[in-house]
C-alpha cells in the first residue's frame, strides 16, 4: 500500500490566518494536526483525538489523477472519507482517499480556528461541501 | 465543474505546518505519541489479547492503555508505563537512535503488517 499526503491549495491563505489570530497556539496545534495525517494510513478511528464528524463515499466518486507529472489527468473511482475534527482549539478536515491498486492518499483539506468555526457551517453539515473540494483537485498516486 | 486544482504537495506542507522550532517540537512529539500507540496496539494485536486483558497484565489502567495506544500518552512518567505494557505483552523496550529515512521504512512495514493482521 503506497501513502501519499497532501493538503489543499486553500491552507496557504488558511494557515498564517490561523497562526495570526492565535499567536502562541495556533503554530503547535496545526503542527500536531501534520503528525496526525502522516498517520492516515492506518484507520483513523485507532487514532485520537476523535472527529466530530465523519462521511463515507464508498462509490459514486470518480476524482481526476494524475500517474506522473508528465501524463494527463483521467478520472478514477475512489472510496473517499472525509474527518472533521475540533480539537487542539482548531477545526480542521482530513480526507482520507483509497485509489485502486491500494493507493492512499492523506489530505489535510482545511484549518481554522474554533472561534471562526463557530460563525461558519456546523461541523455535522460540513462533509459535503468539502467533497467538493477534493473533487476540484488532481491527485497524484 | 470546478476548475481543477493542484494540491500541495509534502514540502509545501512542511514549509507551511513546520516552520517553527516550537512547530517542529510539538510535531515531533505528536509523531513519537503515536508511534508508542501504533507499536503497542501492534504488538497487543499480534499477541491476541484485548485492551481490558493487557491492562490487567501490565497492572495499569484500560484507560491510560487506550490513551497510549491513539497517541494522546498518559501523564506523569510514560516510559515507566510503556515499560509495564511491555513486560506485560512478554517484551521488554529498547530505544533506539535511528535514521530517521529507516525509521520511516520500519513505519510503513509495520502499517502493512497491522493492516494484514487486521484482515485475516
Amino acid at each position: 500500500m503506497s501513502f501519499r499526503l497532501i493538503g489543499h491549495p486553500d491552507l496557504e491563505q488558511q494557515v498564517p490566518k490561523v497562526f495570526a489570530e492565535d499567536p502562541k497556539h495556533g503554530p503547535v496545534a496545526v503542527a500536531k494536526i501534520r503528525a496526525l495525517i502522516e498517520s492516515f494510513r492506518e484507520d483513523p478511528a485507532e487514532l485520537a483525538p476523535a472527529p466530530v464528524a465523519q462521511v463515507e463515499w464508498t462509490e459514486g466518486v470518480r476524482l481526476n489523477v494524475q500517474r506522473s507529472e508528465d501524463a494527463k489527468s483521467s478520472l478514477v473511482a475512489a472510496r473517499v472519507t472525509i474527518y472533521i475534527y475540533e480539537d487542539w482549539g482548531l477545526r480542521f478536515a482530513i480526507a482520507r482517499v483509497e485509489f485502486p491498486e491500494h493507493a492512499v492518499v492523506g489530505a489535510l483539506l482545511m484549518v481554522e480556528t474554533q472561534v471562526a468555526a463557530a460563525t461558519g457551517i456546523a461541523s455535522q453539515n460540513l462533509s459535503v461541501a468539502l467533497l467538493a473540494k477534493v473533487e476540484e483537485l488532481i491527485w497524484p498516486t | 465543474m470546478a476548475d481543477l486544482k493542484n494540491p500541495l504537495n509534502q514540502s509545501a506542507l512542511d514549509a507551511l505546518t513546520l516552520g517553527t522550532e516550537e512547530a517542529r517540537a510539538a510535531y515531533q512529539e505528536q509523531r513519537l505519541a503515536l508511534d508508542i500507540g501504533r507499536t503497542i496496539r501492534h504488538e497487543r494485536r499480534l499477541a491476541n489479547l484485548t485492551q481490558m486483558e493487557l491492562a490487567a497484565r501490565a497492572g495499569i489502567n484500560q484507560g491510560d492503555l487506550s490513551r497510549l495506544e491513539t497517541g494522546q500518552g498518559v501523564r506523569g512518567a510514560t516510559i515507566a508505563i510503556v515499560e509495564r505494557v511491555a513486560q506485560g505483552l512478554g517484551l521488554e523496550v529498547a530505544i533506539q537512535f535511528v535514521d530517521p529515512t529507516v525509521k520511516r521504512a520500519r513505519a510503513k512495514k509495520l502499517g502493512e503488517q497491522e493492516e494484514a493482521v487486521r484482515s485475516s
